[in-house]
């Protein structure tokens, strides 16, 4: 059996392809802001990205082989061959499935290589890796399975080709990470998620159902119409069923594929105060929040209270959607930035009232959203970067920008303004 | 083979066919549409028949399981037989040795044997889309007798062969040892020079059944044919047409 | 009538057929993408990915299974072929500008047509280069830049992204013509042509 692996990898003809396919990975990894180099969960997430397009290129690749295999008429040569169907299927199967794993794996080395002088512990999550992975293997099999069933070398691998890339676009990212969907693809990796083992395997065995469906079932599709076939149980094709049925109510039952991480034992902290507490994982982002912090220590003190911690979202547990902590985005601390501008303006405001009208809550909360502006823009010290747009709305950013290049008294004064407007808004309570 | 139907949906091909094979070359003579090819398939245990027994060397077909054990047995040359433009002339042969379960640790030994016995040793590396029709032809009879199967099925395997070649061929056949080799054939002389039996089927039925010598017995004064070979099965073939009238 | 039926014609219009009844009821689906700029992922309509089905399919319908027969064909063969792609091609940008001007709005349509005239040219050019069959490679090959590479750090698309910028845009349309003038140079380039072209062009360099 090597031997004819062996032999299929290298009579391929997606060996021509192979160079696109290594093409489009580091594309794919590179061409996306580096933000992930030093970071091993975004990092690993990162790679695992190119599956997005290796798959839907691999189901159209496996379409395409299995019927020009069909179309160049060895049908009765294997009809007659005393090795079982699914022997020569699967020695097909893996040639077209390693050109792809062969891709998507330079890709991880790659992005491992390039993660290890700068990361921090935790070397490698192998959890993303894996999904890029069972998507890969997915992709495969059906586009095996659709190939086997016909001699065309156009509709089959098209509509596998697009029909993966579409379904994984509008059902394929997992919940939670901006989009709904069942879960076979992610865009990127927080410190606090991390994929759960149950979904995971439930994804691994669906690939690996496929390909056993794809090898195993219907040998008589090997053979020409309408003659029938040796009676007999179609073992390899009632395994890959099986499979597939397991790995389907797995998929179902196994929950949802991200789940948030434990609380670390030893996040890391700055030295300075107030403290901004991260994720181990966030190593690489320490010495930029010790500047933020040292930023947060020089503002007004009279004026801006501020609390002793800032924590990076889950690094003291709790739900994630309370607005209870920070999260580095796509590495920009800018978001982070805006985060404690909140809490800090939080904690120099008096306790929230409902206002009198609504012209008094526009009123006020025009007024805490320029100070938030202004927070972050101290805060972040670098100004806002490029990629992220606009702001708050009705908040003049350009007078911001220009705001805290004035003199310290300038600024204290325009912040004592509007913290004059949020205490004196009157409150219906009242 | 006893009591042997075969046929496609309602359509029977073969009727009630009575055949035993022994070591030796056995000639299948017989006109386009006779049922040649469906026997051969039959044998070959590509398709199960509708009716009657098969038993390939001692193991009686009865499933998939019995079938793919004894295709070790089997080495089969299909008529329009075709290949992966992409594999050489090696790589074609040793797959057609592993579809076959020839053990792993004799199957390049096999392969090259074979490609020897057809005169393509020097040829193993050239891809098979680069070779001749003949050399196409002469590949096809490697992957059939690759591994010394039993039995040796050869849907017309000297077509796209020179008359060299078909010399090479005859050859090859004789030095085959402890093989039934079962033969179709147009060309009546490779029957004459081969043949240890032959028999004609046509409408999906023996007409004959003898030596090659008994076969040219059968010829008349007005026979047609340029042999006594040809005119026996022209004679034998007129017999029957009159019979079916 | 014999040309028409070697070609299948049934496929072809069926195909098309069924691309354009998906167009009607799906077109807008919205097809979520990783995008390599800032925030999150962009999408891509349902019927941006069935006109490049759509644009293969017409031009992949040159494909015959007399291939060899027809490489020794006359000029009559020849002509049929012009016509054969100049016509399908113009019912695929047709039925999918149609009914995108129906179900959407003009500049959509307009947009939708220049993307589909784009991906005609690759595909000419692909059936040329790898086999009619095969006259899908190109134009699905270009799905990933365009979705994944095809914006700037402003979260601007480039301006080659032909599925994004605005329906008047230049450049997008420029892209277009040079797509389709490459596609009818790849139609036109027969061996022999492009053999008597390699002929005249080493004459003229060795001539200096």
């Amino acid at each position: 059996m090597w031997w004819i692996y062996r032999t299929e990898v290298r009579r391929s003809a997606l060996r021509w392809a192979l160079p696109a396919f290594v093409a489009v990975d580091l594309l794919v990894l590179f061409g996306r802001s580096r933000h992930w180099i030093g970071v091993w969960p975004e990092a690993s997430a990162a790679a695992q990205i190119p599956a997005f397009y290796l798959g839907p290129a691999l189901a159209g690749a496996a379409a395409w082989s299995a019927a020009s295999r069909r179309r160049s008429g060895v049908v009765e040569q294997l009809a007659a061959a005393a090795k079982s169907s699914w022997r020569v299927e699967l020695a097909q199967l893996s040639a077209t499935l390693t050109y792809g794993v062969l891709a998507y794996t330079l890709g991880a080395l790659t992005a491992a290589g390039v993660t290890v002088p700068e990361a921090g512990p935790e070397f490698w999550w192998p959890g993303y890796i894996l999904l890029g992975l069972a998507l890969i293997t997915i992709c495969t099999g059906v586009g095996h399975l659709l190939g086997r069933t016909t001699k065309s070398l156009f509709a089959v691998p098209v509509i596998c080709a697009l029909g993966c890339l579409v379904f994984l676009g509008v059902f394929g990212f997992a919940p939670g990470t901006g989009s709904s969907g069942i879960g076979l693809a992610v865009l990127s990796g927080y410190p606090y998620t991390t994929v759960s083992a149950l979904p995971l395997t439930a994804r691994l065995l669906l690939g690996i159902g496929l390909i056993a469906l794809a090898a195993g079932v219907g040998s008589h599709l090997r053979s020409a119409s309408g003659r029938p076939g040796w009676p007999g149980l179609p073992l390899a094709g009632l395994s890959g069923v099986g499979l597939v049925a397991i790995a389907v109510v797995l998929f179902v039952t196994a929950g949802p594929l991200l789940a948030q991480r434990e609380v670390p034992a030893d996040p890391l902290c700055t030295h300075s105060k107030p403290q901004i507490c991260v994720w181990p994982e966030s190593q690489k982002f320490v010495p930029e929040f010790e500047a933020m912090s040292a930023r947060i220590a020089a503002l007004p003190p009279g004026l801006i209270k501020s609390p002793d911690v800032f924590y990076e979202d889950g690094v003291r547990g709790g739900p994630l959607d309370m607005g209870r902590g920070f999260y580095i985005f796509e590495g920009q601390t800018w978001d982070a930035a805006t985060s404690m501008a909140i809490r800090l303006n939080e904690a120099s405001s008096p306790p929230y009232c409902d206002p009198v009208d609504e012209a008094a809550n526009d009123h006020r909360l025009k007024a805490q959203l320029e100070l938030i502006s202004w927070l972050t823009v101290r805060i972040a010290g670098n100004g806002q970067p490029a990629a992220i747009h606009g702001g708050p709305p009705g908040v003049d950013q350009k007078a911001i920008r220009v705001l805290v290049t004035r003199p310290e008294a300038e600024q204290v004064a325009w912040a004592t303004a509007r913290y004059k407007v949020v205490r004196e808004t009157p409150c219906a309570s009242e | 083979m006893t009591g042997l139907v075969q046929g496609y949906g309602n359509r029977q091909v073969i009727r009630g066919m009575d055949l035993a094979l022994g070591v030796g070359v056995f000639g299948l003579l017989g006109p386009n549409g006779a049922g040649k090819t469906t026997l051969f398939r039959t044998l070959a245990t590509v398709t199960p028949p509708h009716g009657g027994s098969l038993t390939i060397c001692g193991e009686e077909v009865l499933s998939e399981a019995s079938a793919r054990r004894a295709r070790r047995n089997i080495g089969f040359l299909p008529q329009d037989f075709a290949y992966f433009p992409s594999y050489s002339v090696y790589d074609f042969v040793r797959y057609c040795a592993w579809l076959r379960d020839v053990p792993e640790r004799e199957a390049d030994r096999a392969t090259r044997l074979a490609l020897e016995k057809v005169d393509l040793a020097d040829r193993a590396k050239a891809r098979m889309k680069s070779l001749s029709g003949g050399m196409v032809r002469r590949a096809g009879i490697a992957s059939a007798i690759v591994g010394a199967p039993r039995l040796l099925l050869l849907d017309e395997p000297t077509v796209g062969l020179d008359p060299a070649q078909r010399l090479e061929f005859r050859s090859l056949i004789r030095s085959l040892r402890d093989v039934a080799v079962v033969l179709s054939t147009h060309l009546v002389e490779d029957v004459a020079a081969l043949c240890d039996d032959v028999a004609v089927l046509t409408g999906g039925s023996f007409v004959f059944r003898g030596t090659p010598a008994d076969l040219a017995g059968r010829a008349t004064a007005d026979s047609v044919g340029d042999s006594p070979l040809e005119q026996g099965y022209m004679a034998v073939l007129g017999q029957d047409q009159r019979a079916a009238v | 009538m014999r040309y028409l039926r070697l070609h299948r014609p049934y496929i072809l219009m069926g195909g098309l057929a069924a691309l354009a009844a998906c167009q009607a009821v799906f077109g807008s689906q919205a097809v979520a993408m990783p995008i390599t700029t800032g925030t999150a992922d962009s999408t891509v309509h349902l019927r941006m990915l069935l006109a490049v089905a759509s644009a293969a399919l017409a031009v992949g319908s040159l494909h015959s299974r007399m291939q060899s027969f027809e490489a020794t064909a006359t000029d009559r063969l020849r002509r049929f072929r012009a016509i054969h792609l100049t016509a399908v091609t113009a019912l695929a940008v047709l039925l999918s500008g149609s009914i995108e001007l129906v179900s959407g709005t003009a500049e959509s349509a307009t947009t939708l047509v220049r993307a589909q005239l784009v991906w005609t040219g690759l595909a000419i050019l692909s059936g040329r280069l790898f086999g009619w069959l095969l006259a899908w490679i190109l134009p699905l090959a270009t799905v990933f830049p365009l979705t994944y590479l095809g914006w700037d750090t402003m979260n601007q698309p480039r301006w080659w992204n032909w599925l994004w910028q605005d329906a008047a845009s230049p450049a997008c349309w420029a892209l277009a013509i040079s797509s389709l003038i490459l596609g009818t140079g790849g139609f036109l380039g027969t061996p022999w042509r492009r053999y008597a072209y390699g002929k005249r062009l080493t004459r003229s360099v060795r001539n200096g």
